[in-house]
């Protein structure tokens, strides 16, 4: 377990322009900040260039961080926001190529299905997954993150299950093995 | 019900690898990015001038207010409007005014030997005019300094201006520059035909541009309330006489009894709060207040016009205030010493360059407002400074001071400079009601 606190000491030494404890911070977050990015942005280049970017971003505005103890949130809707951005610049469409080195199939979708129907939902719904699974976070947090009711989060979520059911059945229904 | 994605979403990235030692070169290579911008901007200087009342500057460098989501919507829909909001960002009222599509477009620009000037657009009140623009070049030059910025009305109406803001420089290995020229009048702006000279000028080129543009959306008029309250902060007496608020900002009239003990320098968390407690704080960057007399401001404050509380209130608690035989720093030019200077000994290593007196200033904590308005020479002739400067270290509790003094070798006697701001204050816990 993170000891939070000394991490909440951290954030605000940090605030106050200590660098080491900023690095120590992106540090701890670090491998957070890379599947997010990855999850959205799909090649291991873009993400690591994410990172520089997101680590540029939160150096810049560190003096934002009004509350501590959300500054992972904090940093993790920088990355979020980096990475909406950079597909919107785009507005490419990725195909399943050997992006990740992945181990395994799962027992109903392959894990490529998975990531292209991932790709295939809307903003908010990766977003929203992202938040929730990748990043594990609770509920509550991502109402936090996203600056919502938490409703509106169970909402959404729901909604981009569905969606995510919906890509899967219509895609790979009769592949499934 | 969907317990079968669920599990699989998780268990996907469960798997990813992360190549840990590119992670490593990445945050490296941002966090040197940040650094080396950290140290160029903390040299940025925004110049200033103000031809008529003394003024107060703030410098704020790295103060930031957070965008609602709801416009951070607004400006993702509308293209290049970042660039916009990433110098207003520290200023509720301008924000609120772009909110509330009191923003013009101008999109007029001149381009001269490789120097492209574009007056991007303006928010325009009866009060003061901002024009947004963008300075580019084909080349990456050594530097680039706005000279002089002039503002002429070409239909016949008079402009008075009071204050001009000259906006930052195009720095070494840069090819572009957004900022702002601010213009505030004394009196309303009627002209809405206007002419923009600016100079610029680098190593070995010197380019002036002229851009005529029109100011087509409607004037927002003011609103005006009356205060006339009188409180007292240690002593101090200080009367609130009325308030008048702009898209551009809010100016309050406030007057303090001639026989208080200090001279109060600055309002320094004067705010206004409605009755949600929403907060408009005071102009962050850029002139905070224009001084009638040593015992009279008007002091703006970010505008909440484009809001409609139903409760307004005027809050202070911490002022900057001296004793007023202490209101001056007196330097003596030729052998380099300060003769004088307020308890607290903030300045130090007096030197000279250039025709400029260059003081270090040191604090305890960051300190963003610039020190002096009106200097005198030896015999007490008003010194017609023209321009300053402050220019805050990485720290930012040591910064350099400049003040520009004509024909600075010429000058014998001691040079005295009458402090608008100063570390020093009283506390209180004050609350006027406006409506």
């Amino acid at each position: 377990m993170r000891n939070l606190s000394a991490c909440e000491q951290l954030v605000k030494e940090a605030i106050k322009g200590d660098d080491s404890a900023f690095l120590q911070l992106i540090q701890l977050y670090k491998i957070d900040l890379y599947k997010t990015a990855l999850s959205f942005l799909r090649s291991e280049e873009e993400a690591l260039e994410a990172i520089q970017e997101v680590t540029y971003r939160a150096y810049k505005s560190i003096r934002t961080v009004r509350d501590a103890s959300y500054f992972k949130t904090w940093l993790i809707r920088i990355m979020i926001n980096y990475c909406n951005d950079q597909l919107k610049k785009e507005k490419r469409v990725v195909f399943s190529e050997e992006i990740l080195s992945l181990q395994g199939t799962s027992e109903n979708y392959n894990e490529m299905e998975l990531k292209d129907a991932m790709l295939g939902l809307d903003e908010r719904s990766q977003e929203i997954i992202t938040l929730k699974y990748f990043q594990d976070m609770k509920i509550k947090d991502i109402a936090l993150t996203l600056q919502c009711p938490e409703g509106t989060v169970k909402t959404w979520l729901n909604k981009a299950l569905k969606a995510l059911r919906n890509k899967l059945e219509g895609n790979g229904g009769d592949q499934r093995v | 019900m969907y317990e079968k994605e669920e599990e699989q979403l998780k268990n996907m990235y469960d798997n990813v690898q992360v190549p840990l030692d590119s992670l490593d070169e990445a945050i490296f290579a941002g966090f040197q990015k940040a650094k080396s911008e950290a140290k160029r901007k903390s040299r940025r200087k925004r110049w200033v001038f103000t031809l008529a009342a003394a003024a107060i500057i703030l410098l704020g460098f790295f103060t930031s207010i957070r965008l609602s989501p709801a416009f951070a919507n607004y400006i993702t829909v509308i293209p290049g409007m970042e660039k916009l909001v990433d110098l207003i960002r520290d200023d509720k009222g301008k924000l609120l005014a772009v909110e509330n599509d009191y923003y013009e477009k101008i999109g007029v620009s001149q381009e001269k030997n490789g120097i492209k000037l574009t007056l991007d657009g303006a928010i325009a009140d009866e009060n003061g005019l901002v024009l947004f623009y963008t300075l580019e070049t084909k080349a990456k030059l050594e530097a680039l300094q706005n000279k002089s910025v002039r503002l002429e009305s070409l239909d016949g109406k008079k402009l008075d201006i009071g204050s001009i803001s000259m906006g930052s420089s195009l720095y070494k290995g840069e090819t572009t520059n957004s900022d702002m020229f601010e213009f505030y009048f004394q009196s309303p702006l009627a002209a809405k035909e206007l002419e923009l000279k600016v100079s610029v000028e680098g190593t070995n080129l010197k380019e002036e541009f002229t851009l005529k543009f029109n100011l087509t959306k409607e004037i927002q008029k003011k609103k005006s309330y009356t205060l006339n309250k009188t409180v007292t902060i240690e002593g101090q007496k200080i009367k609130f006489l009325n308030a008048d608020v702009y898209p551009l900002r809010a100016a309050v009239h406030v007057k303090m009894d001639p026989k208080n003990t200090k001279r109060i320098l600055s309002f320094e968390d004067l705010r206004l709060v409605d009755e949600n407690g929403e907060t408009w704080n005071k102009i962050s960057n850029g002139t905070v207040s224009s001084n009638i007399s040593p015992d009279e401001f008007i002091l703006y404050l970010q505008s909440n016009y484009f809001q409609e509380p139903k409760k307004l209130y005027l809050v202070l608690n911490k002022l900057q205030a001296i004793d007023k035989d202490e209101v001056n720093v007196v330097v003596d030019p030729k052998k380099l010493q300060i003769l004088k200077q307020p308890k607290g000994g903030h300045l130090s290593d007096l030197r000279v360059a250039d025709n400029y007196l260059i003081f270090n200033f040191h604090t305890e904590k960051e300190f963003h407002y610039f020190l002096f308005s009106e200097i005198k020479d030896g015999n007490g002739e008003r010194i017609e400074s023209g321009s300053s400067y402050k220019s805050e270290g990485n720290e930012q509790r040591d910064a350099e001071i400049g003040v520009y003094i004509p024909d600075l070798e010429k000058q014998a006697g001691p040079i005295s400079l009458e402090l608008t701001a100063y570390p020093s204050w009283i506390k209180g816990n004050e609350k006027i009601k406006i409506k």
